[in-house]
């Protein structure tokens, strides 16, 4: 449920974007059997997850907490307002090397050293990221260690110092990331069909140049810490064995006096669709071709959410969906096909992948691209339809399997402005969908005369000329696995 | 580590996750339920109330050192076949689909065979066997129920549908709401004992893909495979687990009966059930299920012992990506104390950032920008291998990290360990265990394989308690023991010139 495009990796690559009802009950009465064997009836299931404590100190700072005495442990996670897509124009990399360098930078009176030994003496840990749309902080523990290992990461949040030497190892390993960028064909495809679909320079899209990390500096830093934490633009939810009223008196302790402060934020730019098709394509001389086929799709809070989980799961999110069947179970053409889709704010993708052998590289893109121009009437049977939506259902339940992730799903919820009542009409929505429903989502989303195709492999290898797609048009990598410190 | 997941064929990423086992909560011992069919399968139920899910693991203590000469990659093709459904699951008439599988299969070896005689080959006769196979198989495969297995699983709710292979063990995996039990009984004690192995040929090319997504086209990948390949020159530790290519192009369905007949037996298998069961309900499903489950009783075949390394050996691959460095020390199998003793050293030396060789090649002398340890790939079975990786730091090279790590390993062997070193191992055990504790599935997998690789599940307790006792006598020992020239085995990657 972060962002970044659930590639479509795997069949249950966007999985974990669907967030579930918070009190269901999923009855037998939704199964037809009509294959062999016969299965006999399962007895419903009722489940009414435990619902975090929601509490909003005086400074704005919103707080979940959810007990769960199963184990001597404790789990905090924390949201901030923050995002990469924030990084300033010339110095694209700096909400990557911002989370490393807090992590490990130390506090204004503790040195890192001392903070890094506490931890990994009591097998404890604290991390910060910054992801495309959120930042995020986590920390666990034995519940004895709480109290100092909180103590260490409120006082990282509050005071971190970004110390010097920290600082440039975490520049000198994001450089050593742009040296090696070009290393992974995933990786690569991925990358690169992004920068196709939103521009080089779009905030969901672009990467760093090594100037642009070089001319990062420590006071960069010192600046984004003042923007990202502010008690009124953070969440936390804390999961574990404790006791609400003690956990909230530590927090309010340690954090509530922390100041509140207005932040303004830029608007991210809306991408620009594209009105033909496009085929592009990386030569590097592997013996295994990427494809990549999308498009912009739907932008989070979309009213086609629900009608579009459904079509994506018979599109290629499972392992009976579309892809899968006829690209891999009939063709042999691939091991890794399916769909995947993101949500950002603005539009998200949507996007076939498979990789397949040099030989079968135009015969795999034409079946994905069949497979698009069919899906456009969507020509389901009521059976498919059925199975899918009874699918999302029955698996809902698996989203709420501990407390950490309950928790962490709330706050996640509220972060991105979710509806209060999203959770517990989940199910009832996707089981609102219907076959007229699917066809405007094949009609509005599949359109393969205006897709965006994206080959990577040995051209050499190629059944056939890549121009039987389309005009194609090169990528060339830039490369800096040279570039000196 | 076990612990971690569905990885895949073979190169479980033994060294991304560095190994944090296992600490024993008071209460493991008396809330495991352990029950033993008649004809040997190994149930391993812990109840969890937490969530109405369950996660259940079927591990068999087989996998591709099973397989012989010519016929690598066999294990691994098999845990594919196993979700083409059986003789009431996934075809539309099983008694007409029977004699034409056997058809496509006997005709796929003899043109394989008529291949194999190169220069000499009869090519009119191969066209046409070629033209008989694909009119055989288009009227086979009228008669299959695509995926129903699949469908079935995913419709009643299914979050995690996959199997994994690897040199020790194959183990296949479901996650379902907890109402959904019956359901895996029907389904998984149907394919374990009735396995039909349907559109073998398609998905013979499926791993074929998989091969060159693992391999061919992955730096990392094609570093282990000839890394292993160095290393082991007798035991089949020394085969890639997705099989090398012109093996699977020889892999046939008769080839997976032979081997169902040799290693799927219920001595092999083990059953782990966690999550929202009643114990007594689950043990009554599956002697229902699996309970009248016959061996095939042939005896398995025992792999080659791999003899003492008698010198330092070295593989270079050449790919289009940036430097990289494996280097790997032969180590024992349990129960040799030393077994143990391994994790503790994978942890103290690439455990986080206090660790001894982050510290010295990331921070100190900034040769590298990563480096990780692990001791549980190729497998844990047999004598197994101390792997350290590391990705040197422009503009330093394979070398400068190799002779870093080398500086590091013999300072263990001449200074012993601080306090708190080991009070920082005994933390990560005793917490990993906890973390391992908090999901169903990772609970499963755990019992599963504990019982599988060490014939008991309280391996887990023992272990941690050995590590406990652990002094920094016997980090050193096993450091001078193992850490040697002899018993070194080292790949680099170079990049290929463009």
């Amino acid at each position: 449920m972060t962002n970044g495009m659930a590639n479509g990796k795997s069949q249950m690559a966007n999985r974990k974007w669907f967030l579930l009802t918070f009190a269901f009950c999923l009855l037998p009465s939704a199964m037809v059997f009509a294959v062999p064997p016969a299965l006999p009836p399962f007895p419903p299931l009722h489940f009414t997850p435990p619902k975090p404590v929601r509490y909003v100190l005086d400074n704005g700072l919103v707080v979940f907490l959810l007990e769960d005495h199963e184990l001597p442990l404790v789990r905090l996670e924390m949201y901030f307002q923050a995002g990469t897509q924030y990084d300033p124009i010339d110095k694209i990399g700096l909400g990557a090397i911002f989370g490393e360098a807090m992590t490990y930078g130390g506090t204004a009176t503790r040195p890192p050293e001392e903070i890094e030994k506490i931890l990994d003496r009591k097998a404890a840990s604290i991390n910060f990221a910054i992801a495309l749309e959120n930042g995020a902080g986590a920390m666990s523990c034995r519940k004895d260690d709480f109290d100092g290992i909180f103590g260490l990461f409120s006082d990282l949040i509050l005071h971190p110092q970004f110390q010097k030497d920290k600082f440039e190892l975490a520049k000198a390993k994001a450089l050593e990331s742009l040296r090696r960028m070009n290393d992974d064909p995933e990786e690569v495809a991925r990358r690169e069909f992004r920068k196709i679909l939103y521009g080089n320079h779009h905030p969901y899209a672009r990467v760093p140049t090594p100037e642009m990390l070089k001319n990062i500096k420590r006071d960069d830093l010192f600046a984004a810490h003042k923007r990202f934490f502010r008690p009124n633009g953070s969440w936390i939810a804390v999961s574990g064995d404790f006791q609400a009223a003690d956990m909230l008196a530590k927090l309010k302790s340690a954090l509530g006096t922390w100041a509140k402060i207005d932040a303004s934020w830029p608007e991210i730019p809306a991408p620009t669709a594209t009105t033909a098709q496009r085929v592009f394509y990386i030569q590097k001389p592997i013996n295994q071709t990427q494809i990549r086929i999308g498009d912009l799709g739907l932008a989070r809070h979309s009213p086609d959410h629900f009608a579009w989980e459904v079509f994506n799961e018979l599109w290629g999110g499972g392992g009976t969906s579309r892809l899968f069947r006829t690209v891999r179970t009939e063709l042999g053409l691939a091991y890794e096909v399916g769909s995947g889709f993101s949500e950002p704010k603005e539009k998200g993708l949507i996007v076939a992948v498979c990789q397949t052998r040099g030989s079968q590289t135009i015969a795999a893109s034409q079946a994905i691209l069949k497979i698009s121009r069919d899906l456009q009437e969507a020509p389901f049977t009521a059976a498919e339809i059925s199975d899918a939506k009874e699918s999302i259902r029955n698996r809902f339940v698996e989203n709420f399997t501990s407390s950490a992730q309950i928790a962490a799903y709330m706050m996640n919820l509220e972060y991105f402005g979710f509806p209060k009542d999203y959770l517990d009409t989940y199910t009832q929505k996707i089981g609102e969908i219907d076959a007229a429903a699917l066809r405007r989502m094949g009609q509005t989303y599949m359109h393969p005369e205006r897709a965006t195709i994206l080959v990577m492999g040995d051209l050499s290898t190629f059944e056939k000329p890549l121009s039987t797609l389309g005009r194609p048009q090169e990528i060339k990598l830039i490369d800096y696995s040279q570039e000196e410190p | 580590m076990l612990i971690r997941r569905i990885f895949i064929a073979g190169f479980v990423s033994a060294l991304l996750c560095s190994s944090v086992y296992a600490a024993d909560p008071p209460s493991l011992e008396s809330r495991v339920v352990e029950h033993r069919l008649s004809n040997g399968i190994t149930l391993l139920i812990l109840e969890r109330h937490f969530s109405p899910t369950v996660a259940i693991r079927m591990m068999f203590r087989t996998g591709s050192v099973d397989e012989i000469s010519g016929k690598t990659g066999l294990a691994h093709m098999f845990e594919h076949m196993m979700f083409k459904g059986t003789r009431t699951l996934g075809t539309k008439d099983y008694a007409a689909e029977a004699p034409l599988l056997r058809q496509v299969d006997q005709l796929h070896q003899e043109i394989d065979q008529e291949r194999d005689k190169g220069a000499r080959a009869d090519q009119k006769r191969i066209g046409d066997l070629i033209d008989q196979v694909r009119a055989v198989e288009e009227k086979a495969n009228a008669l299959v129920a695509e995926n129903e297995l699949w469908n079935l699983y995913e419709r009643e709710g299914a979050s995690t549908l996959n199997a994994n292979t690897a040199p020790d063990y194959t183990q296949y995996i479901v996650d379902l709401p907890a109402n959904k039990l019956q359901l895996w009984a029907i389904l998984d004690s149907d394919r374990v004992k009735n396995p039909v192995f349907r559109q073998f040929y398609q998905e013979r090319e499926v791993v074929k893909e998989e091969r060159r997504m693992r391999v061919g086209a992955s730096p990392e990948g094609k570093l282990f495979e000839e890394f292993v390949g160095a290393a082991y020159h007798a035991h089949p530790y020394r085969n890639p687990t997705i099989g090398w290519d012109s093996d699977l192009d020889h892999l046939y369905v008769s080839d997976l009966t032979k081997f169902y007949q040799r290693y799927y037996t219920p001595d092999a298998l083990t059953i782990a059930i966690v999550g929202d069961v009643d114990a007594k309900d689950a043990i009554a499903l599956v002697e229902r299920y699996f309970g009248d489950w016959k061996a095939a009783n042939q005896p398995r075949i025992t792999p080659t012992v791999e003899p003492p390394q008698a010198g330092e050996r070295r593989a270079v691959v050449k790919f289009d990506a940036q430097p990289h460095i494996l280097e790997g020390f032969h180590i024992p199998a349990y129960p040799d104390p030393n077994q143990i003793i391994s994790y503790a050293m994978s942890h103290l030396l690439a455990g986080g950032t206090t660790s001894r060789l982050y510290k010295a090649l990331v921070e100190k002398k900034k040769v590298a920008t990563a480096v990780d340890a692990g001791q549980d790939y190729p497998g844990e079975r047999f004598a197994s291998l101390f792997i350290i990786s590391a990705a040197p730091r422009f503009p330093h090279t394979n070398d400068d990290v190799l002779k870093a790590i080398d500086e590091e390993l013999d300072r263990l062997k001449k200074e012993p360990v601080a306090d708190w070193e080991l009070e920082k191992i005994r933390s990560a055990v005793e917490v990993g265990l906890l973390d391992t504790l908090q999901t169903n599935s990772g609970m499963a997998s755990t019992l599963a394989y504990n019982q599988t690789i060490f014939g008991d599940w309280r391996y887990l307790l023992k272990f941690q308690k050995e590590i406990r006792a652990m002094t920094p006598q016997d980090l050193q020992n096993f450091a001078r023991q193992i850490f040697t020239a002899d018993n070194k085995t080292i790949a680099v990657l170079e990049p290929a010139k463009k």
